[in-house]
């Protein structure tokens, strides 16, 4: 409750409950939408289930409009939000290395943490090797950590970048968003496997 | 289908209205005018150059010296104990990372009275109620603290304290401004503000 | 009829956050959005003015004296209106302010109240207000 916090004095119990109910509340609406299947994530790379893009390109579109105005009316310090500091070479080598991931295991560190609460012994696993990986990063870290720091651009911002406006910005996302989403959608009839959803549990 | 024509939207719409706002980075007022005008006008937010002298001498840690003046006057002589965050800077970045700590009073002073007297509105206006000035400034401080004298035959017991409380400011300010510049220089940067970077994410 | 009726749900939203944002930009007893562009004259000092500057401003110069003590040029006694600060952010006295078509001076024997004032009336979005600087402060900030 970081930025409401500078307004209204929250006590740490709140903060703490707050954190838990949000979470809780994430993780239900993974599940309800279907992505403790792995069947259903790994769709995203094939091209016949786009509903990943979909659900998350909203929930972030929807959390860029409503911060963006709950700001303006002073409700939210925008400032407080942290902003992840970008290391170029890490970002793409890390990116590349999640994303093989995400395709041969069919889940990522959150939905795979959904499906393992429901009792998926291929959850298991897959967070088990996160782990893993996390270990061999920590033990390794002396060794790559020239090429984990290296292109250090700062906390940057899209529209900064760009010169944009916050508010043009979003404008421009959410219709992009549009045209993905349509362009997903077509995708979709196209790729289209035998119908799945059936054998989900 | 219906939902999601509808949701995409009203999506379209609002951010059709934040494109048109004049969005920035900066933070604004939230306290309101006349209460935030009543607050200032207010003597509690003014502190002497006496009380001032009284917080360093006993090394109060609950206050907090902030130099509005540029690095160069800062450097050339300062109040002991302060940390230099120059007016035009503070104004300019968002001061959470000098003012959150709300336990500690942050004591805006200059050279004279101005810049001290804008920091505080600013300052409180963002909500930091734990902001204050020392009233005269530098000015005052070299005029009362560093140059004071007593006239006159006797002394009562209380002007005795005041005057044992100046002197010994004075003592600590001539002492800290009289340092060689590179050991002056490095003591003030250790007492430069760290600037707390928020933790988040997986560092 | 029956569009407004069939979309009633994200036309009001709509409306309702509109109407959110109109009176947040617009509204006249709260402070205005973005307190540093604001606040920037302040840290640019090009809100003092020295009295002979005075002149040479075009508009209807207005002075306000927020002190105790008139202010000792006779030409400015006229355009003079004395206010006491504590009621500066009454109804009728915002209103002068605002309605005055020119340059607005804030003017007091301690520099202190004018400064306070100023960043005060200036975070309400007033601008043409400036400070009538006592000399002895206007290099010693």
């Amino acid at each position: 409750m970081g930025p409401l916090s500078s307004y209204f004095a929250f006590p740490d119990w709140l903060n703490m409950l707050t954190a838990f109910l949000i979470g809780t509340g994430f993780g239900f609406a993974l599940e309800q939408a279907g992505f403790s299947s792995s069947r259903k994530l790994a769709g995203m790379f094939y091209g016949y289930d786009t509903t990943v893009l979909k659900v998350f390109f909203t929930a972030a579109i929807v959390a860029l409009i409503g911060s963006q105005f709950l700001s303006y009316l002073g409700l939210l310090n925008l400032n407080q939000v942290y902003v992840n500091e970008f290391y170029l070479t890490a970002s793409i080598t890390g990116g590349v290395i999640m994303g093989a991931g995400f395709i041969m295991g069919g889940f990522c560190p959150g939905t795979g943490l959904s499906a393992l609460s429901i009792g998926k012994i291929d959850a298991m696993v897959f967070v088990a090797g996160g782990f893993t990986g996390a270990f061999i990063f920590t033990e390794t870290y002396p060794l790559i950590e020239g090429m984990a720091t290296a292109q250090y651009k700062g906390p940057v911002k899209i529209n900064e970048s760009l010169g944009l406006s916050p508010g043009l910005f979003t404008l421009i996302m959410v219709a992009a968003a549009a045209v993905m989403f349509r362009v997903a959608e077509s995708a979709e009839k196209k790729f289209a496997r035998p119908e799945i959803t059936n054998e989900l549990k | 289908m219906e939902i999601r024509r509808k949701f995409s939207a009203l999506l379209l719409l609002l951010s059709f209205v934040l494109a048109l706002l004049p969005l920035s980075a900066n933070r604004s007022f939230t306290v309101k005018p006349d209460k935030l005008l009543s607050e200032v006008l207010n003597e509690d937010v003014s502190f002497t150059v006496d009380q001032v002298a009284e917080f360093i001498v006993r090394e109060d840690s609950t206050i907090q010296l902030i130099d509005l003046r540029s690095p160069e006057e800062f450097r050339k002589q300062t109040i002991p104990g302060a940390v230099n965050i120059p007016y035009h800077d503070l104004i300019n970045t968002d001061p959470d990372i000098w003012l959150n700590n709300k336990n500690i009073r942050n004591i805006f002073y200059s050279n004279g009275n101005i810049e001290p007297d804008y920091a505080l509105v600013y300052a409180r206006g963002l909500g930091y109620t734990n902001s204050f000035v020392m009233a005269g400034g530098m000015t005052e401080w070299i005029n009362t603290v560093i140059e004071t004298k007593f006239e006159g035959d006797r002394i009562t017991a209380r002007e005795n304290t005041l005057f044992e409380v100046r002197r010994r400011a004075g003592e600590m300010f001539t002492e800290l401004n009289n340092l060689p510049d590179s050991l002056k220089t490095r003591f003030l940067e250790s007492k430069k503000f760290s600037a707390k970077k928020l933790d988040g994410g997986c560092q | 009829m029956k569009f407004l009726k069939q979309n009633w749900l994200v036309i009001s939203i709509f409306l309702l956050v509109s109407l959110l944002v109109l009176i947040r930009t617009f509204s006249h007893k709260n402070f205005r959005y973005d307190a540093v562009k604001w606040a920037a004259p302040s840290a640019l000092g090009t809100n003092i003015l020295t009295e002979d500057q005075i002149p040479a401003l075009s508009g209807d110069k207005l002075l306000i004296n927020l002190g105790n003590k008139a202010i000792s040029n006779q030409q400015f006694r006229d355009i003079t209106l004395d206010i006491n600060p504590e009621s500066l952010l009454e109804k009728t006295n915002l209103k002068l302010i605002r309605r005055n078509k020119g340059p607005v001076i804030l003017y007091s024997e301690e520099s202190s109240v004018s400064a306070r004032v100023w960043m005060v009336l200036s975070e309400m979005g007033l601008k043409n207000i400036y400070i009538l600087s006592n000399d002895a402060t206007i290099n010693n900030r």
